[in-house]
């Protein structure tokens, strides 16, 4: 009679079959993890060249405005930088009201720049006193701690706020020079780069300032972070005065991820920057 | 019995395969998309950085002192420049720049540029300043009044070189800077009536001396010459005055030569002016540089603020008839030969020299701090 046959499959097709399928549904099985791990790995891997990419943007950033000559490097070393790191700009819409020590400044809201404004509670400033009679070629920074900062309009009506500045006492006399309409007044904080132990016993690339310190990059693996300073001749240096350029090699790493021998290994990669400090003085 | 009856796997184990690869090979291009876009964005940023560091030093040269005392008479006044389109090609940049006063002699050049690949969307922006000081034309006169042959002051007339200035410039006098009231190679007398004060009041310069300081002199006037922003012909009679247009400073006037009268806004605008022959002054004010290649004759009540330089007699005339220069003169005569000089009041002033100087020279970023990055 034709058609499917009517009997049953017998025992040993069974486990034949239950066999075949056990090693397909194996090997299937091992191709989706090795997919998974390969997906993994990639995923790791994209998200350390994205922290090298960000480190690679951030140093620079940091870096390159500072005046070694003028003591902005205020600490140096193999795995850590202490800094007073830029990061606000503004310009005085009145002549300060000058006391014994402070000064009062009025700041134009517009133009500034930076990447935020005056914060009393961690910025110092640098005022431009021009030299006599409004002379540039003779012109000096004066160093001064800010205390205060609260709106209030300029003489022209244009938005502004109020810096109360504590000068530092010990300026030389020829630093008296008054502060005139359009004088800059750059802001900054003291800031240390460091390579740091966690909580969690991992290597973070760290920031340090007065709120304490909080990671920046990481985990990395010991020996992640390292600084080399240079002079303007390109030689090496330890010498915070005399650094004309940074270079910051930077090391991390991610995982465990299962490598090509189907081991656990901590995926890693690198970067290097070296950064030329553009406001050292030239003349 | 039906011989395509499937009881294989075969189709199900290729698909399954298959679609695994292809989910793999998708994986593996959008990482590398985006690797390779990463990579692109950072190279932008790369270009436009450098891209903007170079406009910076191209775009300084642009622009001199004088050129903006007339682009940028007031504080916080700002400018644009763009910079030529980019070259066609696969990497482009585009600049353009802003220029503000800050100051008399104080300014932020910024420049912002776009690294960008054409049709790769709107590029990486950089944004980079400098702080740009000038660095004037090195006049120092020896003397409130320069000038050569006899000069005799009638009543009335009046040279000190003691520093001061009018007190509308809030400048500080220097105790050191003292000049003489005239430095002439001829006989300098003051008659009753009139003033000569200066350390000394009066210098005699002998011939190599006087020449030589003639060929100094000569260089100053060229220099400034050379970077006048208003010309005017010789032969002019003229009456200068501020003049302003909705409160601001309206520079494109050629009798507008800075001063305070009518209000402050022409107070920060010193010109370069540069006249090409002989020149009558009616009346009114001035201030900056004023260059007269012929001789000045002044015809009624002037002031001027800053250097005045005369290659020829500087002469007054009428009545009523004064000249009131704070800052310096420097002339190659005074009034007629042997003739008394009347009308006649200089007040040497370092602070209105200097201010009038920084609409000479050029450009120069301050010496300390002038880079900025600027977000």
């Amino acid at each position: 009679m034709a058609g499917p046959s009517p009997r049953g499959v017998t025992l040993p097709e069974l486990v034949v079959a239950l066999v075949l399928t056990g090693f397909v549904s194996g090997g299937a099985i091992g191709v989706l993890r090795r997919t998974q791990d390969v997906y993994r790995a990639e995923g790791l891997r994209a998200d350390l060249r994205q922290t090298l990419r960000a480190a690679a943007a951030f140093f620079p950033a940091e870096l390159r405005e500072l005046d070694a000559g003028d003591g902005d490097i205020a600490a140096l070393g193999p795995t850590a930088l202490t800094i007073r790191a830029p990061r606000a700009l503004a310009f005085a819409c009145r002549p300060p009201a000058v006391a014994v020590g402070i000064v009062n400044l009025t700041l134009r809201n517009a133009p500034a720049y930076g990447t935020r404004d005056f914060d009393p509670a961690s910025d110092s400033v640098w005022i431009l006193h021009l030299g006599s009679h409004g002379r540039t070629d003779s012109a000096q920074w004066r160093l001064g701690a800010v205390t205060a900062l609260e709106p209030e309009l300029c003489p022209d009506g244009a938005p502004g706020r109020h810096l109360t500045v504590i000068l530092r006492a010990f300026d030389p006399p020829e630093h008296s020079s008054p502060i005139l309409i359009g004088a800059p007044v750059l802001g900054f904080e003291q800031v240390t780069y460091l390579l740091y132990r966690g909580g969690d016993g991992l290597w973070y690339v760290g920031l340090r300032d007065r709120a304490g310190t909080q990671p920046l990059f990481g985990p990395v693996p010991p020996g992640g972070l390292a600084f080399t300073y240079f002079d303007s001749s390109g030689v090496s240096t330890t010498l915070p005065s005399r650094v004309a350029a940074v270079e910051v090699r930077l090391r991390v790493q991610a995982g465990p991820a299962r490598g090509p021998g189907g081991t656990l290994v901590l995926l890693q990669d690198s970067v290097i920057c070296r950064v030329a400090l553009r406001n050292n003085r030239r003349f | 019995m039906d011989r395509f009856a499937t009881r294989g796997m075969a189709l199900a184990l290729v698909l399954c395969v298959l679609t695994v690869v292809t989910a793999l090979l998708a994986a593996a291009v959008a990482i590398a998309r985006v690797e390779l876009r990463a990579a692109g964005n950072r190279r932008r940023l790369d270009l436009a950085l450098g891209q903007a560091e170079v406009s910076l030093v191209e775009s300084v040269s642009r622009w001199t002192p004088a050129t903006l005392s007339r682009g940028l008479p007031a504080l916080f006044d700002s400018l644009s420049f763009p910079d030529p389109p980019p070259l066609p090609g696969t990497v482009v940049a585009r600049r353009s720049g802003v220029l503000r006063r800050l100051g008399r002699g104080l300014f932020l050049m910024e420049v912002t540029a776009v690294g960008s690949e054409e049709g790769a969307g709107d590029g990486i922006v950089a944004h980079v300043g400098w702080l740009l000081g000038v660095r004037p034309v090195s006049v120092q006169p020896r003397a409130a009044l320069t000038t050569h042959g006899p000069v005799i002051l009638e009543a009335g007339a009046s040279v000190d070189g003691r520093d001061a200035a009018p007190a509308a410039f809030e400048c500080d006098p220097e105790s050191d800077s003292t000049r003489a009231g005239i430095a002439t190679d001829g006989p300098a007398r003051a008659l009753p009536g009139s003033s000569l004060s200066g350390d000394p009041p009066a210098l005699r310069v002998g011939p190599p001396e006087d020449s030589a300081q003639s060929a100094v002199q000569a260089g100053w006037f060229a220099e400034l010459a050379s970077q006048a922003v208003v010309g005017i012909p010789g032969g002019g009679a003229w009456t200068t005055r501020p003049v302003s247009v909705d409160g601001r400073c309206d520079v494109s006037v050629a009798s507008n030569w800075g001063g305070s009268d009518g209000g402050s806004v022409c107070a920060t605008y010193f010109p370069v002016v540069h006249v090409a022959g002989d020149l009558s002054l009616v009346d009114g004010q001035g201030q900056g540089i004023l260059l007269v290649d012929g001789d000045l004759d002044v015809r009624g009540d002037y002031t001027f603020w800053g250097l005045v330089m005369v290659r020829g007699r500087l002469r007054t005339v009428g009545d009523p008839h004064i000249l009131r220069v704070w800052g310096a003169v420097v002339s190659g005569g005074v009034a007629e030969e042997g003739r008394p000089v009347s009308g006649f009041v200089v007040q040497y002033s370092k602070c209105l020299l200097s201010l009038a100087l920084q609409s000479s020279g050029r450009l120069v970023p301050l010496s300390s701090r002038a880079w900025k990055q600027l977000f």
